[in-house]
């Protein structure tokens, strides 16, 4: 399957008609959608798998275009559809699904129904149209079971490696469902003939028949129990290993334990003498460091005052007070008389004169300035002292924070338990599977008592019986007939489980040790969960977000593959398939670290790869490693009411915004 | 006659904040000085604040009778500004108190944007960085005055 | 021998009926009823005495 296009009809933010087409070169398999978180990626998500299946994965009242509605009266009904293009087994498909909604009020509407019409044109050219289009999809294009592991958001991508999707979607993808049918009515058949001997039994064939029954079931009871056990069992050793792990770790956890309080004690003594230099300084400062910023200032005055002594404003080298007593005696110095001029001249001069008062203090400015100067100086010295200190201490400060805190986010990763709590564990789990083991061989041998003696001889002598009366015989061989084809057909499943899970753990071993660039023992074990080891020593390691992330999308690649692997060969039993992989945000959450490993791989895990991603996503250097392999580039444009600053106020962590327009007249999401 | 030297309302919590939670400053009039030498070393000084909001607790004068060299900032801060030595003369006292508020209220508003918003995770050493960074500026200073003597 | 044989086509006929019907996502009690009659008639008819 590779989509070709999608067209939406006023289905979500998307007004209008808006259509978006998809890269469908194999050498450029990525198409990439931009949006901002929040414009319509999830609705977009949601319209493939609303389209294929009819799935909401939003509330039903979102998905009617709002502005679409508000321009309709009310009871009037809003036609939403979403049409699908794509290519699958030679035939190109056009899908639509429409769906009616009713508008009941201003703000309610109310889903009336889907429809769906599925239209395709063959190799030769004829259109055609198949016939139960409800489940034709599901049936012959890609299973909806299968819909998560192709249609998913990044962040959610994990819980696709549980067990039971696993196995799941090993079935699904490979048909086994038909084969597990097969056996299933193949039982039925067989008890339908066994029920036709025991009809016509009489005596004791009837007796020995309900006998036989009844440890028959009974022995089906015993291999439930033991095969509960073994799942069981199975489980605690997995988690056993993780445990050990994390007590291998543990020693290494005491010891950076200890190193992580040495380094705290370090910087709690660093911060006391940082502390001790701020106290022998404060006082300096809080009282004279103003000298350092007027320094010059003080400089250019003692300057002026200087001058102003040489020139011999200061001290005056008249008096107020001789000029006064001049006056006074109406006298000169020289003896002559004073006359109305001269008194005049004196005068000016006098008021010219300064004061004793005056003098004084522009003396005592002069030497506390000078004072004020060499203060300054020895704060100057003082903050130097201060300055340096303070920047060492900072700087052993930063790089023991630094390191404290490392070793922190390393001891939360490892959820510190202490080495005896782990060990005890390590015994309940290892009592638990001992008893169950020990449970499961006495079933063992019940069942095989049961089968080997008691059961055996009810059915040689049921056989016996049997042949006393002929009639039973024919029924008999009917029995055994559905009997045989069961068996091949448990033969058959065995065999298949076997190797669709050993072919798809050499893939995804593969697959994640690429993306990882490690050498990790992968496997999918019977019960279908995925077991990771280091092959060195065995450890299970305890993974990260990015891991678990890598492990999905390892898993769903090695998927698309092997389905494309058994598509390509015919099989008869494995149907297989191509199918394309539309992720929403593959990159969230994700150190660069990660999201580098997995850019470089993704276009390898499908044929056609669909990603939505934000701007922050878009970083340069997943850039870097996607171009080659991008067909194209899509951008959904988003359209707010709300202005710019608004908008960053509710999106304080987007750093980057791609296309928005602010401003505008309603909200609405456009496909460029 | 005037008795306290006022400075901004709108400053009164960071000056309260300075001297009681971040403890940079000992005294209020300590503060004052350093915001007035603020001001003064960049030569900056905000004439309009005659009618301006004050403060209901500005600092007496006495205080700074009492300081050593606080009176001598003041008489230097007014000498700068008016450039006539008169002003020293004893009559004018008001007046150089007036000066001296002007230059605080400037002040204050420098401090407020280049050292007390800065961070006040670290406040000691953004105070300090700031009288470093303020210092340097001097120092070149000092330096074109040894070449021109030497010239 | 004979008995191979009639195993062998009763074992294609079955994956025929199944196949069929594959395209329904589960198969409710009458369904099934249907095709287990059908497999116990393929079996009748290729065991006649």
């Amino acid at each position: 399957m590779k989509f070709t296009s999608i067209k939406l009809l006023d289905f979500g933010p998307f007004e209008g008609t808006e259509e978006l087409d998809f890269s469908t070169s194999l050498k450029k398999p990525i198409t990439i959608v931009h949006a901002n978180n929040g414009t319509g990626k999830t609705t977009l998500l949601n319209a493939f798998l609303w389209g294929l299946f009819g799935v909401y994965h939003v509330q039903k009242k979102e998905i009617p275009n709002h502005h679409a509605v508000s321009q309709i009266g009310i009871g009037d009904v809003l036609k939403v559809s979403v049409e699908l293009k794509f290519t699958h087994e030679k035939r190109k498909y056009t899908i639509a699904r429409y769906g009616n909604f009713k508008k009941k009020s201003d703000i309610e509407v109310e889903h009336l129904n889907d429809n769906i019409s599925i239209v395709y044109i063959d190799e030769n050219g004829g259109t055609d149209s198949p016939p139960n289009l409800d489940t034709f999809i599901d049936q012959n294009i890609l299973p909806e079971a299968l819909k998560d592991f192709f249609f998913f958001h990044g962040e959610n991508a994990k819980i696709l490696t549980l067990p039971e999707n696993v196995s799941s979607a090993i079935k699904n993808i490979m048909g086994i469902t038909l084969l597990e049918r097969a056996e299933k009515h193949l039982k039925k058949a067989k008890r339908y003939f066994t029920k036709q001997i025991d009809l016509n039994a009489e005596g004791s064939l009837k007796e020995v028949n309900q006998n036989i029954e009844s440890i028959e079931s009974e022995l089906a009871k015993i291999l439930t129990l033991i095969s509960q056990n073994e799942k069981l069992i199975s489980t605690n050793k997995i988690h056993k290993t993780e445990i050990e792990s994390k007590l291998l770790d543990n020693k290494l956890t005491e010891s950076l334990q200890s190193t992580l309080n040495q380094h705290q004690n370090s910087r709690d003594s660093l911060l006391s003498e940082k502390k001790n230099f701020e106290l022998s300084s404060k006082n300096i400062i809080s009282t004279s460091a103003y000298m350092i910023l007027i320094s010059k200032i003080i400089d250019d005055n003692i300057v002026l005052l200087n001058d102003k002594r040489k020139r011999g404003e200061i001290p005056g080298k008249i008096r107020k007070v001789l000029i006064n007593d001049l006056l006074a005696m109406g006298e000169c110095i020289c003896g002559s008389q004073l006359d109305e001029k001269s008194i005049n001249i004196l005068e000016s001069i006098r008021d010219k004169a300064i004061s004793q008062k005056f003098e004084n203090r522009v003396a005592e400015l002069t030497n506390q300035l000078t004072s004020m100067k060499e203060r300054g100086n020895s704060v100057s010295d003082n903050l130097d002292g201060n300055i340096s200190g303070l920047i060492r201490i900072q700087e052993r400060l930063d790089s023991l924070n630094g390191l404290i805190s490392d070793i922190e986010s390393k001891l939360d990763d490892k959820e510190f338990e202490s080495v005896s709590d782990l060990r005890d564990k390590i015994k309940e789990i290892e009592k638990e599977n001992e008893s169950k083991l020990v449970e499961n061989t006495r079933f063992i041998s019940n069942s095989n008592n049961l089968q080997n003696n008691e059961l055996k001889d009810l059915k040689t002598d049921r056989e016996k019986l049997i042949k006393l009366d002929n009639r039973q015989e024919t029924n008999k061989k009917r029995e055994d007939v559905a009997e045989e084809a069961m068996v091949y057909y448990q033969n058959l499943l065995e065999q298949i489980n076997d190797k669709v899970r050993s072919e798809l753990t050499s893939i995804f071993s593969e697959t994640y040790n690429r993306i990882m660039v490690s050498d990790f023992e992968v496997l999918i074990n019977h019960a279908f969960q995925v077991e990771i080891k280091k092959r060195t020593d065995g450890r299970v390691p305890i993974e990260s977000e990015g891991q678990k992330r890598v492990k999905s999308l390892s898993f769903i690649g090695s998927l698309v593959s092997l389905a494309e692997k058994y598509f390509s060969s015919k099989n008869t039993f494995l149907k297989g398939g191509i199918f394309p992989l539309v992720i929403d945000s593959p990159f969230g959450e994700l150190d660069p670290n990660y999201q580098s490993m997995i850019s470089k791989n993704i276009a390898s895990l499908a044929d056609q790869v669909v990603l939505f991603v934000s701007p922050s996503q878009w970083t340069q250097s997943v850039k870097n490693e996607l171009d080659q392999f991008v067909g194209k580039h899509v951008h959904l444009k988003y359209y707010t009411t709300k202005s710019k600053e608004e908008f960053l106020q509710n999106n304080a962590n987007l750093k980057l915004i791609g296309d928005i327009e602010f401003n505008s007249l309603r909200e609405k999401t456009e496909i460029n | 006659m005037k008795s306290a030297i006022r400075y901004p309302k709108e400053y009164e919590n960071m000056v309260k904040s300075v001297k009681e939670d971040l403890a940079l400053f000992n005294t209020y009039k300590e503060f004052l000085s350093f915001c007035a030498s603020i001001a003064l070393s960049n030569d900056a000084v905000d004439e309009s604040f005659e009618d301006g909001d004050w403060s209901s607790q500005p600092i007496k004068i006495d205080i700074f009778n009492k300081g050593e060299y606080d009176r001598s900032l003041m008489d230097l801060i007014a000498l700068h500004h008016t450039k006539d030595i008169s002003i020293l003369n004893g009559e004018n006292d008001e007046e150089i108190f007036l000066i001296f508020e002007k230059y605080v209220a400037k002040g204050m508003e420098i401090f407020q944007d280049e050292v007390y918003t800065a961070n006040n995770k670290t406040p000691f050493e953004d105070l300090t960085l700031y009288i470093d960074r303020a210092r340097d500026n001097k120092q070149s200073n000092l330096l074109e005055e040894f070449t021109n003597f030497v010239d | 021998m004979e008995n191979e044989k009639v195993i062998k086509k009763v074992v294609e006929e079955v994956f025929r009926i199944e196949r069929k019907q594959i395209h329904l996502k589960s198969i409710n009690d009458s369904v099934e009823k249907t095709m287990v009659k059908k497999i116990v008639d393929l079996i009748i008819n290729n065991t006649k005495s």
